[in-house]
């Protein structure tokens, strides 16, 4: 009987604290004076919690990737050159550069069809390379290895009657970036609660069995790779303008698809709100912890998570919790 | 002469080369509507092969596969799925995360021609039920044990609503009792309207069954009729005893 009334207890636990946690970061900012240094931590926690599920998409179809940095940088490159030479508007440009990402993503979908596991992930770090090295020395565009410097930052969102001060305000661009975690969210809900979603499991646990009952693995694979190169390219954009400059070695960078691995592992790559638990918990751990304290070497400690994740929690701490109230 | 229905599966001079191998050469064979073939040889005789280029894993180097009159050699497996060619394979592959009733599941959502999004776990009941699984409905696949996961792949195969199917060495180390029970299923799936080819390299089941047998040996089909005859020609004895090719015009008995 007491045991019952503890697993029920750990139930409410269990079902309150997703609540506690998404109402905290709602309102939080609202009702308590928040030092802005929270907000830019929090509000890059979710720019890389967006990250890490647009990463975790074509994971869920059994595919890692190691060269979403070339979608990132194409993205953020893309944005930028579209905005500045073309004279987009901001936020087009942005969108454009998402798309130009995809197209390179769907560019991978064909030329690296056939291969898997550790092959398709060299592959994907080759394929980081080309549009790295095409940045570095087409100057005329890009401005080769120095990057591009002062960027404009967002402009206001308007949205209907209400007005969001995304590049003006800390709190602004904060808000920004949590809406633009929830979009990513609810794309990353459907690649594993939709039909698409049940498919991609089907693959993932058995490519050749999915395939002779019915599911189009190719099908699926492309628009897993095409909604991830998507957002990546989206949220490289996004960071140009965040950051203010950009350059080859910051984007097109293997950190771009390693901090999601990081990131999606920890949290729970099976999980639909996982990637987002690990970014949310990792990043303010490092950014208000870790930095302040081991400012030379915080870095590493990302390596020793990785390794004891894999070692105490191979699906990841969401996974994890929910496993041991459920037995 | 009238032109006669297209048989439900044509195949024309089917032959497969892999990495300068032939595997196959020059398969011809029909089934008709509600035939249950047996595909018999040694090991290495390309039965897998022959099974494969019909659901469609293997693209053959030279030949056509009619199903229902169409050609169909460059459709992808799930193609030829949701068009009604299902089969099994010998060694089992489970989705292994999901359990028994979902991977049944996942056939009948994705494998039937169309299909509504949401397939409850009732659905996929009468299915476990024909492989007598139901005991084991809420199992993962990973859990099951080999021969739960070859009935699983049975059940799987038919729940995307076959009108060809595929079996391979599904009777292999099954006791006389279960072998009965297949044979049982084999005949009522007959009676829906289903055509059949088994693989059963060791005759255990299409021997009772098969309106027919092909025989394949070395990537050649060397003989194809009813049962008792062949399995009483010498040619197809020698090739299961290897005493086949020794020496010219000599054959030793078994």
């Amino acid at each position: 009987m007491r045991a019952k009334s503890a697993s029920v207890i750990a139930q409410t636990c269990r079902s309150i604290l997703p609540v506690v946690a998404a109402a905290l970061l709602f309102f939080g900012p609202l009702l308590f004076p928040v030092a802005e240094v929270y907000l830019l931590v929090f509000g890059m926690a979710c720019f890389y919690a967006a990250l890490a599920m647009a990463w975790n998409i074509l994971a869920l179809s059994g595919l890692y990737s190691l060269g979403h940095g070339a979608f990132f940088g194409l993205g953020a490159y893309s944005a930028i050159i579209f905005q500045q030479q073309l004279a987009f508007p901001v936020y087009a440009a942005v969108l454009a550069g998402g798309l130009v990402g995809a197209l390179y993503g769907l560019l991978w979908g064909v030329v690296l069809k056939n291969l898997r596991g550790a092959y398709f992930a060299l592959a994907t770090l080759a394929a980081l390379e080309i549009p790295r090295v095409v940045a570095d020395n087409w100057e005329s565009l890009t401005s080769g290895s120095m990057g591009i410097v002062g960027i404009s930052r967002l402009p206001a969102l308007e949205l209907g009657l209400i007005s969001l001060p995304v590049g003006e305000s800390m709190r602004g661009q904060y808000y920004f970036l949590l809406g633009w975690m929830v979009l990513t969210a609810v794309v990353h809900r459907q690649a594993l609660k939709s039909r698409w979603g049940w498919a991609l499991q089907a693959i993932r646990d058995n490519e050749v069995a999915a395939e002779v009952l019915g599911v189009n693995v190719y099908g699926c694979r492309l628009l897993a790779l095409g909604v991830s190169a998507l957002l990546t390219g989206i949220a490289g954009g996004l960071y140009g303008h965040l950051m203010g400059l950009i350059e080859p070695a910051m984007v097109f960078s293997l950190q771009m698809a390693a901090y999601p691995l990081v990131l999606s592992f920890f949290g729970g790559r099976f999980q639909v709100l996982g990637p987002m638990v690990g970014a949310l918990v990792l990043y303010p751990l490092d950014q208000l912890v870790l930095q302040p304290w081991l400012p030379q070497g915080h870095a590493a400690v990302y390596g020793l998570v990785i390794i004891f994740t894999i070692f105490f929690f191979p699906r990841g701490i969401t996974a994890w919790l929910q496993q041991r109230h459920t037995s | 002469m009238v032109t006669a229905a297209p048989h439900l599966l044509e195949l024309q001079d089917i032959s497969v080369i892999w990495k300068g191998q032939t595997l196959l050469q020059q398969i011809k064979a029909v089934a008709s509507s509600q035939e249950i073939i047996g595909i018999i040889g040694p090991n290495g005789a390309g039965k897998t092969t022959l099974m494969s280029v019909i659901s469609g894993q293997i693209p053959p180097a030279r030949g056509r596969v009619l199903y229902q009159g169409q050609d169909i050699t460059a459709w992808p497996p799930h193609r030829r799925c949701r068009a009604g060619i299902a089969r099994t394979f010998q060694i089992p592959r489970p989705f292994v995360d999901m359990t028994a009733w979902e991977n049944v599941a996942t056939a009948i959502c994705f494998g039937q021609p169309q299909k509504a999004a949401a397939v409850g776990r009732s659905q996929a009941i009468p299915f476990l039920e024909m492989v007598g699984l139901v005991h084991k409905a809420d199992t993962l696949g990973r859990d099951l044990t080999l021969s739960e996961q070859r009935r699983l792949e049975v059940a799987r195969a038919l729940a995307t609503d076959p009108k060809l199917l595929l079996l391979d060495e599904v009777a292999a180390g099954l006791s006389p009792k279960m072998v009965r029970q297949v044979v049982t299923l084999v005949e009522r799936l007959r009676q829906q309207g289903l055509t059949l080819l088994i693989i059963d390299h060791f005759l255990n089941l299409t021997l009772e069954v098969a309106d027919r047998l092909l025989v394949l040996d070395r990537g050649e089909m060397i003989m194809a009729g009813p049962p008792q005859e062949i399995i009483r020609h010498p040619e197809v004895v020698g090739a299961y005893l290897g005493t086949r090719r020794v020496t010219k015009g000599r054959r030793t008995p078994g």
